[in-house]
């Protein structure tokens, strides 16, 4: 090895060491914000709230919560940290908690900016809907539950792959409202009895503004109608002419639905958007609360649950049309098929949905009937 | 320059040749003269033996000289001196007397006779005669032939090498029954003459590496070659790599079949273990245990080393630079468990990271040499250390103690000692590399890494031989192992002259 190489090494060296470390954060040293939350207070000024998890032994509770008027979201990491022993890092969001006040605004999606801007922020916090103040739910703590963040987070995670709810990121939503043809969908969570629970939907307009909530059921069926669905769907549904006897609910019966398949027809006639949908699905009996002899007189039920499972279809649709939103996303069959006057509309999509002719046919067949007779 | 004294090429001074030189070198027919002209040689020599007798037929005086370690005693009292001392004849053998030893050289100089005594051979001066005659006597301490240490195998042959070079020699012999198995026997070493032989396939091996090797061993100039690792550092083509350039096996098994693959083996005399080159850098993930289990499993063995291999090098820098950089990779239940231990521990990952491998690569090397049930005991006190009472005391976090234990383990996989050593050394240099640039820091090492190895040379021949150049025929036999029926060619990696190997002849039983 000659001198020149040793040269050149120990420059390197030097140079190396010089230029490294400039960003250079330990883990224990970041206070980790896990959920984030924006609210209105009644002087409708921006409050944010924060839990990032605490990690001393010393410590009894595990997490911490913070509150700080910012007048931005970005603004609000310089607030927060004033009040965190380690620096305050936004990188590592799983929830975005949303209260009612907030999504009444039409313009709060904003304030999510700094997300987008600066790489290091995720894009994967799921976007969660509260309906009522923020104050509420953070400082709730339950002692027999995970912290609020990773409890959100699971049953987001769950209660979306059983179809129940809907699981929208940041960047899901980002997509939902630059999209024309479709409004965006997120979870919805509520305090029962100071129980947090998912309860099903929030249905947004197309600029991210409150428009409606869906249970947990409609879900169920919104999401059938996008093909979303994953793995089988359970529904349950009165049938009329059963008897209710005594307290309990003894006319309903409970499906457990799959292979759904949906076709949706679009056209244009009379100025108007047309839509057909064909659903068929095969359910299994999962639930009988009335005295039914399935063996033999299977097609008349299935008459019953087509009628109800079709109805509820309807409700919900015409739920959608008189919000003006479009979460199944129908503007994108539209766009494919009739560009042209998509284009015309597109500005307004709601509105033209809500005018639009929308037809539904469901098809059930009874593909299991369970165990016993 | 200061560092042109440690790195310089002058290793080996020249010293004055410190013998007396004889009148000349030719032997006088006097006995007497000779022997206490011997006897100025090796002065202070008390293990040479000079034997005087008279040799029965010829009546000639005769002296039988050796050193005493170095003959084996039957051959001498049973096959030289009782011939010699007692059976009357004709004495119309070659050389006027009659003798029951296998080799006789006759010997006209004094250097060839001071070479021979010191080989092992005795020499026997006869009375009025200028020749002298080396009997091949030689029966130095030896070891029995056991079970290679380092190199174990589970199914293949449990036989490894020995300090005798001829013995190592018939080993692999024993595995290649042809005359094209061909030897060039070399000398190394002023002093210590180390015999070093070099064994390929005449017909199969390429002549041009086969030239540089040679030219490389008989360039060098030193005072003796004790081991083989010595004689590898001495010609690898670059001593500053960290990848070692030549396998050193103690498998014969393992030779003949890399000879067989176009390959070269150098025997070194007094050493235990063979050299084979050139190598290519998968070969180190090979082992002659892949061949003989089922494809399958050595290919799954194989994919195993090689993640091993990666994981060997860059998990705790991964470990680093994750916590100290990129935390938001992390899922975030682990984030919580990480944080909570890591809240404990004072030092920042770089110095927990450091100071936990540098006490594992201590024990290691403790272990190595500690007799068996001393090396007990410090597996039990690291275990215990490092498992519990350090995590406890809270200097170091739960997780560093599972990295730290994985990437032992997965050091453990790969067969050959070389590249685990070379492994370890660069996991510090990557190590340092994610302490000051994070993930950036890792894939400079990476890349860093390639860029060497793709430059790295073994006999001059490519040393990241089926990836650059990618030769993608050899590709059988890296991450995975093919059945041996598809591997019919020998690898291009060793520019072997003749390629085939063997047919695609998979008997099927009954001949369906």
């Amino acid at each position: 090895m000659n001198k020149r190489l040793l040269h050149a090494i120990l420059i390197a060296t030097v140079i190396v060491i010089i230029a490294s470390c400039s960003d250079r954060l330990d883990m224990e040293d970041a206070t980790h914000a896990l959920l984030v939350g924006f609210d209105l207070d009644k002087e409708n000024e921006l409050i944010l709230y924060s839990t990032s998890p605490v990690f001393s032994k010393n410590v009894e509770k595990k997490t911490r919560e913070l509150r700080v008027k910012p007048q931005t979201n970005r603004q609000s990491r310089g607030k927060q940290d004033s009040y965190t022993e380690g620096v305050f890092q936004g990188r590592s969001i799983q929830v975005l908690l949303l209260s009612k006040r907030i999504l009444q605004q039409e313009n709060w999606f904003q304030l999510t900016d700094v997300w987008f801007r600066d790489p290091k922020n995720p894009l994967t916090p799921r976007i969660i809907a509260f309906d009522g103040p923020l104050s509420e739910i953070i400082y709730l703590n339950p002692k027999d539950q995970p912290m609020l963040p990773i409890l959100l987070r699971e049953m987001v995670e769950t209660k979306n792959a059983r179809s129940e709810t809907v699981k929208t990121t940041l960047q899901g939503l980002h997509q939902q409202i630059r999209e024309k043809g479709v409004t965006p969908i997120i979870s919805e969570v509520r305090l029962k009895d100071k129980q947090i629970a998912i309860t099903g939907t929030t249905l947004l307009d197309h600029k991210g503004k409150y428009a409606d909530s869906l249970n947990m059921q409609e879900t169920i069926l919104l999401r059938i109608l996008q093909k979303n669905t994953k793995k089988s769907v359970n529904l349950t549904i009165p049938i009329p002419g059963e008897m209710k006897i005594g307290p309990f609910h003894t006319d309903k019966v409970s499906l457990n639905a799959d292979e759904i398949k949906v076709k949706i027809k679009t056209s244009f006639l009379k100025d108007k958007f047309q839509f057909h949908m064909h659903i068929t699905m095969r359910v299994g009996l999962s639930e009988l609360l009335f005295p039914f002899d399935v063996r033999s007189q299977g097609k008349e039920l299935e008459n019953k649950i087509t009628e109800q499972v079709q109805m509820n279809f309807e409700n919900l649709i015409k739920k959608i049309q008189t919000d003006k939103i479009d979460p199944i996303g129908l503007g994108l069959y539209a766009q494919a098929h009739e560009y042209s006057h998509f284009k015309k509309v597109e500005d307004h999509w709601g509105e033209t949905l809500a005018n639009a002719d929308i037809h539904v046919s469901v098809k059930t067949i009874i593909g299991a009937m369970g165990t016993v007779k | 320059m200061l560092f042109s004294n440690w790195f310089g090429r002058k290793k080996y001074r020249s010293v004055p040749e410190q013998i007396n030189q004889p009148p000349s070198d030719t032997i006088s027919a006097s006995l007497a003269q000779n022997i206490t002209y011997l006897h100025s040689q090796f002065c202070q020599t008390p293990d040479l033996v000079v034997r005087h007798f008279m040799i029965k037929q010829s009546g000639d005086q005769a002296a039988l000289v050796y050193l005493s370690g170095l003959i084996d005693k039957n051959a001498i009292n049973n096959n030289v001196l009782r011939p010699l001392q007692f059976e009357t004849g004709s004495g119309n053998s070659e050389y006027g007397f009659t003798i029951n030893v296998g080799q006789i050289n006759p010997l006209l100089s004094w250097p060839q006779i001071e070479s021979a005594i010191l080989h092992g051979s005795s020499i026997l001066f006869v009375g009025g005669r200028t020749e002298v005659y080396a009997l091949g006597t030689q029966g130095w301490p030896q070891r029995a032939i056991e079970d290679p240490q380092i190199e174990a195998s589970l199914k293949g042959a449990h036989q490894g090498f020995v300090e005798t070079g001829s013995q190592n020699i018939a080993l692999i012999r024993r595995y290649i029954q042809n005359r094209e198995l061909k030897i060039i026997e070399l000398t190394v070493g002023r002093r210590g003459n180390s015999l070093v032989s070099i064994l390929y396939l005449a017909d199969v091996a390429h002549p041009e590496v086969l030239k540089e090797l040679q030219d490389r061993i008989q360039q060098l100039d030193v005072d003796v070659i004790i081991n083989t690792g010595e004689l590898a550092e001495l010609i690898e083509d670059n001593p500053f790599s960290p990848f070692p350039q030549f396998i050193t096996t103690e498998r014969p098994d393992a030779a003949a079949s890399q000879i067989l693959q176009g390959r070269f083996a150098v025997v070194v005399d007094r050493s235990p273990s063979v050299l084979i080159a050139p190598v290519a850098f998968m070969s180190f993930f090979q082992n002659i245990d892949d061949y003989s289990t089922r494809w399958s499993i050595a290919t799954f063995i194989r994919l195993l080393r090689i993640l091993a291999f990666f994981v060997a090098v860059f998990l705790p820098a991964f470990y680093i630079a994750v916590i100290s950089f990129n935390f938001e990779i992390i899922p975030v239940k682990l984030l919580l468990t990480i944080g909570e231990f890591r809240g404990r521990v004072p030092f920042p990952p770089f110095v927990e990271a450091i100071l936990m491998e540098v006490t594992l690569e201590m024990m290691r090397e403790a272990g190595v040499r500690l007799p068996a049930p001393v090396g007990q005991t410090v597996g039990i006190v690291g275990g215990i250390v490092i498992g519990q009472a350090i995590v406890q005391a809270g200097l170091i976090s739960n997780i560093m103690v599972i990295v730290v234990a994985f990437t032992a383990i997965a050091s453990f996989i790969l067969p050959n000692y070389d590249m685990v050593a070379a492994v370890r050394l660069i996991r510090f240099g990557m190590m340092i590399a994610a302490s000051m640039f994070g993930i950036v820091g890792i894939i400079i090492g990476l890349m860093t890494m390639i860029g060497h190895l793709i430059a790295l040379e073994s006999l001059g021949t490519p040393y990241s031989t089926p990836f650059a150049p990618v030769r993608f025929a050899d590709w059988k036999d890296t991450f995975v192992r093919l059945p041996l029926w598809k591997m019919g060619k020998r690898p291009l990696g060793t520019r072997a002259t003749q390629s085939q190997r063997q047919g695609s002849n998979r008997p099927k039983g009954d001949g369906k």
